[in-house]
Formats: C-alpha cells, sequence, structure tokens
C-alpha cells in the first residue's frame, strides 16, 4: 500500500540517476574541451529537452508523431518575439501589434508563456488528432507539421518570413539548458507513472481490453498529447535564444527525422531518450569533423549531405536490425530491480 | 501405406511461450484422421505450422517425401497442402467465382476449369452464386465456399480447421456430409474439431492434444469419446 | 457559366494528380500496411528522368520516361528495403520509409544541384483550346483524358487479370492469399509496380504547371496525397480516388473564390477540411468495408 502512497519515489529516482549521469557527461565533455564544449553542450541539453517532451506521448503512447517539431517552431517564435528587444523590435516587427512590439518579459517568464500558448494549440487540435492510431496518426500530424510552416511563413508581420527573425537574445546558457533537461525528465517520469500514463501503457498493450475496464484512452492520450507538445514549446523557445535568428524552415521533416532517430536509437523510454540524443548527438559532431565538401570521383559532395544520408542510414538500420533500440523497453532505474526478477527466476526454477 | 505427410518433434513458440511441443504425426494417402483437443490446445497452431503460416522453432514438416520446413506457404500450397482455415476468412471484396479461381490460380487454364466443374457439382450453390459478394452467402454457404475454395488448388492433402465453428446444428450436419462426400470420393483428410465424438465417428485414425502435446492417439475404433473428454478435462493431471 | 465550366476542369485536373498520388499510396498500404513516404521521391525521380530526356519531342515518349522511372525506383525499394522490413511494426515501415526518402532527396541535391532544372514540355502544353465555348488549358483536358484512362485500365487490371484478384484478396487477408497459393513476393511486387506508374504519370502531370523539378518536387504531391488517402480511409482504393477528386475540388473552389487574403491559407484550410472529417469520420469518408468487418 505504501508503495501506491508513494509513487512519486520512482520518477523521483529515476530523474536523480539520469540528471547524475547528464552532469557527469557535461562536465567530463567540460573537462576534456573546455574551450569548443559549451554551444555543443547546449544545443545537446536543447535536445534532450525536445526528445523527452516528445517522448512523453510518442513513447507512452506508441503512436507516431511528425507534428511535435510544429510545437518547438511555436514555443521557439513565441520566445522570440517576447525577448527580442523592444528597441529592435520596433524596426522588425513595426506592422505587428502593440504590444507585442512592447512587451518584455523575463526568460522563464517567456518559456512559461511558450509552454501554455503550445499547450493550448495542442490541445485545440489534438481534440481531433487523438482519435487517430497508427498510420493515420502518423500522416495526420505530419499534416500538422506542414500546416504549421505554412502558417509562419504567411505570417510576416510577426515572423518576418520569408524574412529571418533576428535579434535574438542568446539567454539560454547551458546551465538554463540543462535545468529545462531536469525538469522535462522528471515531468516525462512523473508522467509515465501516473495513472493517465498507466492508462496509456495498457492501452498500447490492447485498447480495447483498456477500454472495456473503464480506461478512457482518448483522455490520456489527450492529456499526453497536450503535456508532451508544452514541454517540446519550451525546447523551441531554448533553441531560439540559443541561435538567436529563426525561420519556418529550420522546423521541417530533416530535423523531425534527427529527433525522432534520438528517441528510437534510444528505445522509445525516458531513458532512451537522453541516451539517444547524446548517441546521436556524437554521431553527428564526428560527421561535422568532416569540413568543407568531399570529393567522390568528380562528384563533390558537401558535408551537410553526408550528415543527412548517414543519420537516415542510422535509422534504416535500427529499423531492420535493432527495432527496439538500445535499451530496449525499460527505463534504467528498472534495471536493478528487473535483474533481481530475473535472478530469482531463475534460482526458482532451478529449485 | 506411405505417409504423405509426416511432422516431426514440431515446436510452436508465439514471443518464446510454447503453443505446440514437439509433436510428431503421420498421415498416409486416402486416410482420414482427426486431432482432437480442448480450445488452447495447440491444434490450429499445429496446422498452421504445417501450411508455414508460423515458422517451426524446432522439427520438421516433410510433405510427399519432400522436407518442406524451409518452403513458404505458397509453395507448400503448389506442392498439394491446402488448409481451409478457422472462421472460413471469405475474402468480401471478391465476388464468389473469384474467391475459387484465386483458390486454382496456379494452375493451368483446362485444370481450373475442370476442377471448377467438379467443385459446382459439389456444391451447386456457388455455381448459382458465382457473381455474389463472398460475404453476402449464408455461414453455412461461406463454408462450403470455404472447402471448395481450398479443393480448387488440387489438394494432396486437405486440412480442415474447425469447419463446424459459429454454425446451426442443421447446418453443421450440411457440412459434415459434403466432408464425407469428400472423403468417399477419396481426398486425404486432416480435420480438427472440438466436438470429439463428432471427429471420432468420421475419422480412421485421431491425434488427442492437450497442452501443445499429442496425449493419446491411434485407431478411432479403440478410443473412446467419453475417455479423451476426460483426458482433455483433467489435462493437469495427465501432464 | 464559363467561369464554372473552367473552374470545373481546373477542379478536376487537379483532383486527377491527387487522385493519382492517393491510389498508389493506397495499393501499396492496403497490401503491406506501408505509409510510403519515398513516395514523393518516385515522383521527383520521374521529374529528373523527363529532365534527363530534354529535347525528346515525342511527348507520349517523355511520359513514358517518367513512368519507368518511378516503377523502377518502386521496384528497388521494394527489394532493397522493405522486403526486409515485411514482418516489422508500423513505426519501423514508416520510419524507414522516410529515410529513403530523405536518402533519395539529399541523393538528388547532390547529383542534379538544389537549383530547379527545367523540363522541356512540348508546346501544346501551355496552349489553351475552345472547349464547349470555353477557353481551357489543353493541358489539363489531357490530364483529365488521361488520368481516366489510366484509372480504367487500372479497374480492369483489378477485375480482370488474375494478379489484379490475388492483389485484391491479399489487400483483405494477406495471409489467407498465401494459403491459396499466390506468391507473397509477386503480389508486393505487383503493389509497388503499379504504385510506381501510378507516381510517375502524376509527376508528368504534376510538373508541366511550372515546368521545373528539384530535389524536393514531390513533397506537395505527396502530402495532398497522405490527406486524401487519410480522408478516403486508410487502405480504400475508391476513397482514395474520391478523396483526391474531393480535395482538388475543394482546393480549386478555396483559389478561385476565396479573398484573396485567404488563398495563401489554402493548405491549412484543407488539413482543417481534414481534421474535422477526423472527427466525425474516425474512418474516412469511404471506409474500406472488408476492414472495417
Amino acid at each position: 500500500m505504501s508503495a501506491t502512497l508513494r509513487w512519486w519515489r520512482t520518477p523521483l529516482a529515476g530523474t536523480l540517476l539520469l540528471a547524475g549521469l547528464l552532469l557527469i557527461g557535461v562536465l567530463a565533455f567540460q573537462a576534456f574541451d573546455p574551450a569548443g564544449s559549451g554551444p555543443i553542450l547546449t544545443r545537446f541539453l536543447i535536445s534532450v529537452v525536445v526528445v523527452v517532451g516528445i517522448q512523453i506521448f510518442m513513447g507512452t503512447s506508441g503512436i507516431i508523431s511528425f507534428g511535435h517539431v510544429g510545437f518547438m517552431a511555436i514555443g521557439a517564435y513565441v520566445v522570440a518575439i517576447l525577448i527580442t528587444p523592444p528597441t529592435i523590435k520596433a524596426t522588425s516587427l513595426d506592422e505587428a501589434p502593440a504590444f507585442l512590439r512592447d512587451v518584455s518579459p523575463d526568460f522563464i517568464v517567456a518559456l512559461l508563456i511558450a509552454f501554455l500558448v503550445t499547450a493550448v494549440v495542442a490541445a485545440v487540435v489534438g481534440v481531433a488528432l487523438v482519435r487517430l492510431t497508427g498510420a493515420a496518426a502518423a500522416i495526420a500530424t505530419y499534416g500538422l507539421l506542414v500546416i504549421v510552416q505554412n502558417l509562419l511563413s504567411n505570417s510576416g508581420t510577426i515572423t518576418l518570413a520569408p524574412q529571418t527573425f533576428y535579434g535574438i537574445p542568446a539567454l539560454t546558457t547551458m546551465w538554463w539548458a540543462f535545468a529545462a533537461a531536469v525538469a522535462a525528465i522528471l515531468i516525462a517520469l512523473l508522467f509515465r507513472y501516473s495513472r493517465s500514463g498507466i492508462a496509456l501503457e495498457a492501452a498500447r498493450a490492447d485498447e480495447l481490453a483498456a477500454r472495456t475496464s473503464g480506461v478512457d484512452v482518448q483522455r490520456a492520450r489527450l492529456l499526453a498529447w497536450t503535456l508532451s507538445a508544452a514541454i517540446v514549446g519550451v525546447g523551441g523557445g531554448l533553441y531560439a535564444a540559443f541561435i538567436q535568428a529563426l525561420s519556418p524552415a529550420l522546423f521541417g521533416l530533416s530535423v523531425t527525422i534527427v529527433y525522432l532517430t534520438m528517441l528510437i536509437f534510444g528505445g522509445s523510454t525516458v531513458s532512451g531518450a537522453v541516451v539517444g540524443a547524446a548517441g546521436i548527438t556524437v554521431i553527428t559532431q564526428m560527421l561535422d569533423g568532416i569540413q568543407g565538401s568531399v570529393d567522390l570521383g568528380g562528384l563533390t559532395v558537401e558535408a551537410a549531405h553526408i550528415t543527412t544520408i548517414v543519420l537516415a542510414l542510422i535509422i534504416l538500420l535500427v529499423m531492420m536490425f535493432l527495432p527496439g533500440g538500445l535499451l530496449g523497453r525499460w527505463e534504467l532505474h528498472e534495471w536493478p530491480g528487473r535483474l533481481r526478477l530475473r535472478r530469482r527466476d531463475r534460482t526458482e526454477a532451478a529449485s | 501405406m506411405g505417409h504423405i505427410l509426416s511432422v516431426e518433434n514440431v515446436t510452436v513458440e508465439y514471443h518464446g511461450v510454447p503453443a505446440v511441443r514437439s509433436v510428431s504425426m503421420e498421415v498416409a494417402e486416402g486416410e482420414f484422421v482427426s486431432i482432437v483437443g480442448a480450445n488452447g490446445a495447440g491444434k490450429s497452431s499445429l496446422l498452421h505450422a504445417i501450411m508455414g503460416l508460423v515458422p517451426a522453432a524446432a522439427g520438421s514438416v516433410t510433405f510427399l517425401g519432400e522436407d518442406v520446413t524451409a518452403r513458404s506457404t505458397e509453395s507448400r500450397v503448389r506442392r498439394g497442402l491446402a488448409l481451409c482455415p478457422e472462421g472460413r476468412r471469405i475474402f468480401g471484396g471478391l465476388t464468389v467465382a473469384e474467391n475459387l479461381r484465386l483458390g486454382g490460380a496456379h494452375c493451368s487454364r483446362a485444370t481450373l476449369e475442370e476442377r471448377l466443374a467438379q467443385v459446382h457439382e459439389l456444391f451447386p450453390v456457388l455455381k448459382e452464386k458465382a457473381s455474389a459478394g463472398g460475404t453476402l452467402l449464408s455461414g453455412g454457404q461461406q463454408q462450403q465456399l470455404a472447402i471448395a475454395r481450398a479443393l480448387m488448388s488440387g489438394p494432396r492433402l486437405l486440412l480442415l480447421d474447425e469447419p463446424s465453428q459459429g454454425l446451426d446444428p442443421q447446418t453443421v450436419a450440411t457440412v459434415f456430409e459434403s466432408i464425407s462426400l469428400l472423403r468417399e470420393r477419396g481426398y486425404t483428410i486432416l480435420l480438427v474439431d472440438q466436438n470429439v465424438s463428432r471427429a471420432l465417428s468420421y475419422a480412421q485414425r485421431a491425434y488427442v492434444v492437450a497442452g501443445g502435446r499429442v496425449i493419446k492417439q491411434g485407431p478411432t475404433s479403440e478410443l473412446a469419446a467419453s475417455e479423451i473428454e476426460d483426458a482433455y478435462l483433467g489435462t493437469a493431471s495427465v501432464l | 457559366m464559363s467561369d464554372v465550366v473552367q473552374q470545373l476542369v481546373n477542379a478536376l485536373s487537379l483532383g486527377s494528380i491527387y487522385a493519382l498520388v492517393a491510389l498508389g499510396l493506397a495499393v501499396v498500404f492496403s497490401v503491406l500496411g506501408l505509409v510510403n513516404f519515398a513516395h514523393a521521391q518516385l515522383i521527383t525521380l520521374a521529374g529528373y528522368a523527363m529532365w534527363g530526356l530534354s529535347g525528346e519531342t515525342v511527348w507520349i515518349a517523355l511520359l513514358a520516361g517518367g513512368v519507368v522511372a518511378s516503377a523502377l525506383g518502386a521496384l528497388a525499394l521494394e527489394r532493397l528495403v522493405f522486403v526486409r522490413l515485411r514482418s516489422a511494426s508500423l513505426a519501423a515501415m514508416l520510419l524507414a520509409s522516410v529515410a529513403v526518402g530523405i536518402i533519395l532527396q539529399t541523393a538528388f541535391q547532390i547529383l542534379f544541384g538544389a537549383e530547379p532544372k527545367r523540363i522541356d514540355y512540348p508546346a501544346w502544353t501551355g496552349e489553351t483550346v475552345n472547349a464547349l465555348g470555353v477557353r481551357v488549358q489543353l493541358l489539363d483536358l489531357v490530364t483529365i483524358v488521361t488520368t481516366g484512362l489510366l484509372l480504367a485500365a487500372l479497374l480492369l487490371f483489378l477485375r480482370r487479370t488474375v494478379m489484379g484478384v490475388a492483389l485484391r484478396a491479399a489487400a483483405e487477408d494477406f495471409s489467407m492469399a498465401r494459403l491459396m497459393g499466390v506468391r507473397a513476393g509477386a503480389v508486393v511486387a505487383a503493389a509497388f509496380a503499379v504504385s510506381g506508374v501510378l507516381a510517375g504519370v502524376a509527376a508528368f502531370f504534376w510538373f508541366a504547371s511550372s515546368g521545373i523539378v528539384q530535389p524536393d518536387g514531390g513533397t506537395v504531391p505527396l502530402l495532398k496525397g497522405f490527406i486524401a488517402v487519410v480522408i478516403g480511409g486508410l487502405g480504400s482504393l475508391s476513397g482514395a480516388v474520391i478523396a483526391g477528386f474531393g480535395l482538388g475540388a475543394l482546393e480549386t473552389l478555396i483559389q478561385a473564390y476565396a479573398p484573396g487574403s485567404v488563398t495563401p491559407y489554402t493548405d491549412t484550410l484543407v488539413f482543417a477540411v481534414l481534421l474535422i472529417v477526423v472527427v466525425l469520420r474516425p474512418m474516412g469518408l469511404v471506409a474500406s468495408k472488408s476492414r472495417a468487418a
């Protein structure tokens, strides 16, 4: 009984474990490369926020979403519009409503607003989208991604599209991103062990059985979708204040695929999201070591193309040979318990 | 008498859980053999393994002297194995005629027409309703279509999985009349049925399956239905 | 009156292309359960093949070149990639198809460059003709007639040939079709071939309006095909065609009669329609009966 009363202990322990591992990794990399590590680590930690956010929906429900980078875009533009200094906005956003030009909230307030705005947008479209599973969900969420890009591109008065949105202050430090990553992990693990998280786990195994035993699957799915989108929105906000310039083209299918690869490569759990983000970041960093372009028998291949193709090949190979990802279905902190259980099974079988 | 089908120590697993455990059995040319057992005993899994619909985790399936364990389902069908599956699985989007022609699609045109004539003679209703959609037939007619469709490939061995399922008693009687007609025509048949006394009354030999294993086998004259039912109702004590 | 006829021709022509793309996606989905994102790159591939054939004066040869390229491309994808994922989960197949699509698109960039290439379409594609007293684009009429003929031919194939019947059977119940002796490999190859042919014909007419092809040229028609496939009910071939034409009509209506400030948001409005359909009819407007049963 006490286990149910203090159900939050497990997610808390899991968060501490993952946060500890992240911290060790970050400090080790900083010690290894004190000069160049900052931007790489910040970018990586933002990826952790985004991928853990996506995991809240995809990992628990088992439904593919190609739409989450759309929420990242929304969060990015919300934060960009809010935190860009009014002096710059006076010229860049001269056709936008006056209050958008004049506001200048704290970064944390801007991030919270991004959280709320993406949550509201996600909840509205989610009412329809959570009715879909499988292939239909994948297609409809891809449609959502395209539509968000389309809307942003056609809202030049506030997004400056087709020009680049400029003048965003560089507020996202590495430790901001670290704090956000740990918060995202905590929220994701709390959700996984919550009533809704368990309901989705049940529905994933057998939706009909879950429904007939009184689980409101769509409600749980809508909650997961909204929470997940909001965290990805915050990730987008951090991203905006990191790269300092935005255009809708940054938030398309190819970026989506990088984040989905991270999640699937790791294994679709929260730990998997973190490990996958780390693994793919290491691989992309190594590929980025290739400078400029490579000459292949008269054919000039740019470094960026090589990165793209290698990432796509990784997805293909993982799908073919490692469909469960690196870590499989279990969270890192669940491993000791699982090993204990397995050992007990074995001793019982032996006796 | 040579065996046309022999199954040796076949094991079937679903996600590591065995459904069929090291089962061996044979069927000889012209024989009528039944497999009986309770729900979940592994009867259908065994038929699926014979047809190659599920891989055998261990053991081998030999048909007409050839080891077909590694062969695909469709190549086993082309070699003369046919399964009339549980639940009939008529193609609802295809007409009755298309359902039948598909069954003989890999045969020559002349053979196909010849078999179509045979099947129409066995089941005249299929000729009358040739252009109707498959699922517009009654349950009994669908079962006839399912059997006829399996016959279209000209099988040397016909596997029938629960042909009475979901049918009212009168229709079941009609279906089994057709099955005994097939037996008279010399078809070799392997029947799976939950109704022990019926399965035994048609067959020459039977295998009793429980918990994925063969727990009894022999000529039906030596197997009493009541004894078998006791055996698999009390599966635990037998194992 | 003449305006209405004109818009009707536009709607049918645009709808034809969407229907071809949607049908190509639906054929593969119905047999394999695969949502093929790489279908976009098959369309682009056909575009580059036609660019390679520039200078070809016989337009049928241009069309045939595109069709052959995308059909061979589809078969190659099946042999090299999807055959290894036959028993994989839906998610695995889907992501693999996205990955293949990205690899192909990047390959197009490397091979042909990012800037658009001009396809030499025959002069008649830019001409207008008098039909029923209305001036309409000759290209639109040819699009509609060709699509009509192709759909009729496909219908004959599905109804009258052994392979066509096997395809329909496999779409309904793949393992039962194998129990009938239908060769799984042959059916899957046929589905991909049909899908590739449809992509090639769609590409010919899609690229004709702009006359250019670029590495992501197939993305927009793919998105429209996707939307049509979901509206029509996944796996339903007739649903895909009907929804494709419906989508063409809807877009033409918006372009023709909505105020100018709305037209840039056409895609968004179309997506809103998709969401409404999903809420009202989760199985699609033309839910495939066999799957619903």
